[in-house]
């Protein structure tokens, strides 16, 4: 005798898959009012680094809020598998150059990797804490990776770029901003 | 003049899928054959016109037409001619185009060969496939119009293709995707006319299998052809990267995938029905839910079009109108499509439940992980957060691993039960495959990893039992016999290509002045010579790498218009082995930047997938299709 099918679903079963797709359509059509997708989520803005104690890519030193420059620095999360930090990497080169404090966030990357392409090709940062397992990026909101924070004396987030600092970037934009906040500065 | 006629064309091509939608269902509502002839006829005439449409805008791209908006932003005069041609769809607009040309296409081609078919069923499927196409075409020609002239008009040279499409890998690579894509269209149509009919049997598995193979076949070789592309030209070894775009073309595979198995049953043994069509509805869901993921950008993404709020309400619309209309449908009919079936000890059906088991939780866990950073931005109001490719391996790779070890079983199950006798030449296989799954990777790399070793040892075991079961039928092979066991030889080429270079690739980042010598792996690299080459719309940096008799030539390219950087990655492929090398920027005065990698078996992956859609094409060609329309054309003239 045949037994009868556990495959034929229960009739209110049925309506699962169409409650499902409504709940995604609700989250589809909330999340298209959702800010341009290149601007920092007013969350983050203006609130200080999230606290952290991650190691020091260089020294395997623990580094804490204590560590960072005393003065407005450039936060860049970057990665040896991140095809984009290539072209960024330059630019960031001729900034440290000209003076500015820039502290990496090598994320979800392999230590020797990152060591060898800092060996390589350069080192334009100061100090480079490492986020192996992504949470500290998390926090920060990280969701693409290049990203660069500006971060004022204070450790507070004034500024996101997300994606690679081109040369126009920084000369058009985040320089601007940078300077108005090592003014401030001056002027405390 | 010829963008406008394009236009108008596109404009015809709407009213006709309009007119389609409307005399298909007539048709098949009131079973009338002259209405469904005329659905036919309009079915058609949609693809000519815009086919039309496709054609004099792709004339006015070679034409250099740059009054065209569309065509001044994606194309230049300094692009050879077949760059001017797949221009055409190097962005949103040209390539929606290119979609709604596939879509046309394939109800085309439905429309000519249904004859078998009753008249309500083929009347409803071409009535779907009439006002989804309508759909899509409302939205090209209001919110995406690529037919629309710049003004003031001020002819420029244009801004160029973006750097990176400007490789044949984009000539290809959209059209077969798409072609998967909007193929499903076809089985999610079928699944429709089940539903209203409440007819779902052997028949209507022969009908509409064929369609599914197909288009699966073609998101294959899109899929593979992409990730290929990826490897070469986004120029750092790279082959798949868990994108989000990546993954919105292959959520659809995963769910085709398991349609086809499902199909299978309800063709055999009249089960799975109501699941079967629920996965038909699902993967074309999943391939809209794709097209709006890729280009509302609600999700960051490396392949990102131009963003505009106004699309993604559009496209969140066709998706919630399409699917919640065919999801309600189902909600009410489903429960008329009774399957019996009993489950005894290991048959085919209880193996081919466990590959749909295994197959939708793949896709479930995947769906979760891409849409995460959009849920999360949802329920935290907008904070955002990311994940990476670690975690899809980790879920990924043990489900299909689970996948594997049941496929080594497929071949020679039979339906309802199997004797267990059968089983006993493939346990000795699975001991012989474990030897040799851990000496081959000893042996090619000096090294021992286990999980290599395990993934070689289930693909060499899935080998072993279909060759041996090939062989046991090699006097009666039916060709859908064939297709099932050279898509599984394909699945297991496949595995052993992703275990070995996941477990084995070399790659080392380098700083390098002419005539250095490195050595990378076994071998021994010589920095010759760099130089600056020109091309059409680029200037590049070359440089010379002697490899033992192999002259190898990575470039740097700067393209002028754009000012855009692209590396060329130079490589050498080999069956077993690719070397790759990638030329960086320059570091210091005369030092450049440069990656050296060995790629073991890279080939394999995208060997495996190319014979599994060859499998996909093979199983549409048996006999039984063919049979089914003789037969059925015998009894309709026998009825005239």
């Amino acid at each position: 005798m045949k037994s009868k099918s556990a495959f034929t679903p229960l009739r209110a079963a049925l309506w699962l898959p169409l409650v499902a797709l409504v709940g995604l359509c609700i989250v589809f059509f909330q999340s298209l009012g959702f800010s341009p997708r290149n601007v920092l989520p007013s969350a983050m803005l203006d609130k200080p680094l999230p606290e952290f104690s991650l190691p020091e890519l260089s020294s395997g030193i623990q580094a804490t809020h204590l560590d960072m420059p005393k003065e407005a620095f450039l936060l860049n999360v970057w990665a040896t598998w991140c095809f984009p930090c290539r072209e960024e990497h330059p630019v960031l080169m001729s900034i440290a150059e000209s003076g500015i404090n820039i502290v990496g966030l090598n994320y979800k990357d392999e230590d020797a990797k990152a060591v060898t392409w800092l060996n390589t090709i350069g080192d334009p940062y100061q100090l480079n804490l490492v986020d192996r397992t992504g949470d500290y990026g998390v926090e920060l909101g990280v969701y693409g990776v290049p990203a660069t924070y500006i971060v004022d004396q204070n450790g507070v987030i004034r500024y996101k770029h997300i994606g690679p600092i081109t040369d126009e970037d920084w000369e058009q934009k985040l320089s601007d901003i940078f300077l108005s906040l090592a003014k401030k500065q001056a002027r405390a | 003049m010829i963008p406008e006629l394009a236009h108008f064309l596109c404009v015809l091509g709407f009213t006709c899928a309009l007119a389609l939608g409307g005399t298909g269902f007539f048709a098949a509502k009131f079973n009338q054959a002259a209405w469904l002839l005329a659905a036919r006829q309009l079915a058609v005439l949609q693809f000519l016109t815009i086919l039309g449409s496709f054609v004099l805008l792709d004339i006015s791209f070679l034409r250099d037409d740059f009054t065209v908006q569309y065509i001044a932003s994606n194309s230049n005069e300094a692009l050879p001619w077949y760059f001017k041609a797949s221009a055409m769809w190097g962005d949103h607009e040209g390539s929606f185009l290119l979609w709604v040309l596939v879509m046309a296409g394939w109800t085309g081609a439905v429309a000519l060969r249904g004859r078998s078919h009753s008249i309500d069923m083929h009347g409803y499927v071409l009535g779907v496939l009439g006002l989804i196409n309508a759909g899509f075409l409302l939205f090209l020609l209001s919110a995406s119009n690529p037919f629309l002239r710049a003004f003031p008009l001020n002819p420029t040279v244009g801004m160029d293709m973006n750097a990176i499409l400007q490789d044949y890998g984009h000539l290809v690579h959209p059209p077969f995707l798409y072609l998967g894509y909007v193929g499903f269209s076809v089985a999610f149509a079928y699944a429709i006319a089940a539903l209203l009919t409440g007819r779902i049997d052997a028949a209507w598995a022969r009908w509409s299998r064929p369609w599914t193979n197909t288009a699966w076949a073609f998101l294959t070789v899109g899929i593979a052809l992409g990730s290929w592309w990826a490897y070469y030209e986004l120029g750092w070894g790279g082959w798949w990267f868990w994108d989000p775009v990546e993954n919105a073309s292959f959520m659809p595979w995963l769910a085709a995938t398991a349609l086809i198995h499902s199909m299978a049953v309800t063709e055999k043994r009249g089960a799975f029905k109501s699941w079967t069509a629920l996965l038909a509805l699902l993967t074309f869901t999943l391939s809209l839910i794709g097209a709006f993921l890729v280009r509302s950008g609600v999700l960051t993404s490396v392949h990102a079009f131009a963003i505009d709020p106004e699309r993604g309400v559009f496209l969140a619309t066709i998706v919630a109108v399409v699917a919640s209309l065919a999801l309600l449908l189902y909600a009410f009919r489903a429960s008329k499509l009774r399957s019996q079936i009993a489950y005894r000890g290991i048959s085919r059906e209880m193996l081919l439940l466990a590959n749909n088991m295994l197959l939708t939780l793949a896709l479930a866990v995947i769906f979760l992980y891409t849409l995460y950073p959009l849920f999360y931005e949802w329920l935290t109001g907008g904070e955002r957060t990311s994940i990476g490719p670690p975690y899809f391996n980790r879920a990924f790779v043990p489900l299909m691993m689970l996948l594997a070890a049941c496929l080594a079983l497929a071949p020679l199950s039979r339906w309802k039960r199997t004797p267990l006798a059968l089983y006993k030449p493939v346990l000795i296989m699975l001991v012989v495959s474990a030897v040799l799954g851990l000496f081959i990777p000893l042996v090619y790399a000096g090294a021992l990893n286990l999980g290599v070793s395990l993934c070689v040892a289930i693909a060499v075991w899935i080998v072993a039992s279909h060759l041996a079961e090939l062989y046991r039928h090699r006097r009666s092979l039916a060709l859908s016999f064939v297709g099932m066991n050279v898509a599984h030889l394909g699945f297991a080429i496949t595995v052993i290509g992703i275990a070995m270079t996941s477990g084995f690739s070399v790659s080392q980042d380098l700083r390098l002045s002419v005539g250095d010598e490195v050595q990378v792996g076994e071998r021994t690299y010589l920095f010759s010579a760099i130089r600056n080459v020109e091309g059409p719309n680029y200037v590049a940096n070359q440089a010379d790498f002697v490899v033992g008799d192999v002259l190898l030539q990575p470039e740097r390219r700067q393209y002028t218009t754009r000012n855009t950087v692209t590396t060329e990655a130079a490589i050498r492929p080999g069956f077993t082995n690719d070397l790759l090398i990638s030329l960086g920027e320059p570091v210091g005065v005369d030092a450049w930047a440069v990656r050296i990698q060995e790629k073991p078996f890279i080939r394999w992956v995208w060997l495996g997938a190319v014979l599994a859609a060859i499998a996909g094409v093979i199983a549409v060609c048996d006999v039984r299709y063919r049979r089914l329309r003789v037969r059925e054309l015998t009894a309709a003239q026998v009825a005239d």
